[in-house]
């Protein structure tokens, strides 16, 4: 895939959305007592539906990299994943004063 | 090899030995009469002859278990249900088990495999048509209940190799990386814009939130609805 190639834009739209569940959303829940998952289906494990996400805007630094590697190539998908949860930890500590280092951050965390 | 022909038989024959002690079936009653008490000298003797006795017992039984097998199916035939569907505008009659989804009609016997079955509980919209024109998720409804119904599933909407508008929306637009979900987006979708439910992206978001997409081509998904609905 292209830097800039819509199938690269929908990897790191996708990414977003995976990080958009595991800052607000997605956790397995066990059960102390024989250590089995309590919600391992799509009604309980809760990831992000349509309405959960706003517009994602994506743009690349389209420069080849030589330090990862001699073609100057890199990965694009779940790399995107990972600065999603810091940023809106971010934007909850800026807005609320609360600075919370768990996920998923949910409504009574920052109550 | 002859040891473990041995030993499979033996594991065989104990375990239909703990299965008939357990429910008092005959073959206990005829050992228990051919062997009598239980001493220490004939414990072993009785446990040998019991596994001959089961062996023999559990071989004798495999027909009378599938003579039964049989009898159900034929009970299981009576039951049948006639049912007549509009299929993509096509009439099949069907006879139904009534406890058939229409998710499985639709994909075991009429092999109409482009709805998926996602998580069979209708948390996850991968099994959405459109039946009477109202979009629903197949696999919560029996399709005994929808006798003369018109149902339209993805394979409905091309006319051959002519996409149908939404069909191009979501390449045009990736809407989709993987593809499961996309039938029941798509079919979805289509509702989402006949209900009027697709004038601005918010709507389209709000109203599309019954179809997940583990991809996270959401953004992709509303630009796709929002042309096509713009376009018609």
């Amino acid at each position: 895939l292209r830097a800039g190639s819509e199938p690269a834009e929908s990897q790191v739209r996708g990414g977003v959305v995976w990080g958009i569940g595991a800052a607000l959303r997605e956790a397995s829940e066990v059960d102390p007592r024989y250590g089995g998952f309590l919600n391992a289906d799509l009604a309980e494990y809760v990831i992000p539906v349509n309405a959960d996400i706003g517009s994602i805007e994506v743009d690349f630094i389209d420069k080849p990299d030589p330090l990862l590697n001699s073609i100057g190539v890199k990965g694009v998908g779940e790399v995107a994943i990972v600065g999603v949860a810091p940023a809106i930890a971010n934007a909850i500590y800026h807005a609320t004063g609360r600075r919370l280092r768990d996920l998923p951050i949910r409504l009574e965390d920052v109550l | 090899m002859n040891g473990d022909l041995e030993r499979r038989v033996h594991m065989f024959t104990q375990e239909a030995r703990m299965a008939t002690s357990e429910h008092d079936a005959p073959m206990d009653d005829i050992t228990g009469s051919t062997i009598g008490a239980d001493t220490p000298q004939n414990q072993v003797s009785r446990r040998s002859v019991l596994q001959l006795v089961g062996g023999a017992a559990s071989l004798t039984a495999i027909p009378c278990n599938l003579a039964h097998a049989v009898s159900i199916s034929r009970q299981e035939a009576a039951n049948m249900a006639h049912v007549r569907l509009i299929i993509n505008g096509e009439t099949r009659l069907l006879e139904l088990d009534p406890r058939q989804s229409l998710l499985d009609v639709l994909r075991e016997t009429l092999d109409l495999t482009g709805t998926k079955k996602g998580c069979n509980q209708g948390a996850c919209g991968a099994c959405t048509i459109l039946l009477g024109g109202k979009r629903v998720n197949s696999c919560l409804t029996l399709a005994v209940m929808h006798d003369g119904a018109e149902i339209t599933t993805i394979e409905g909407l091309a006319k051959g190799d002519d996409l149908h508008p939404l069909q191009t929306a979501f390449i045009e637009h990736e809407g989709l990386q993987c593809g499961y979900c996309t039938s029941g987006q798509i079919m979805s979708g289509l509702g989402c814009i006949a209900e009027g439910h697709a004038h601005s992206a918010d709507e389209i978001q709000f109203w599309m939130s019954g179809n997940i997409c583990r991809c996270g081509a959401y953004p992709g998904i509303v630009a796709a609805i929002a042309d096509a609905a713009g376009g018609d």
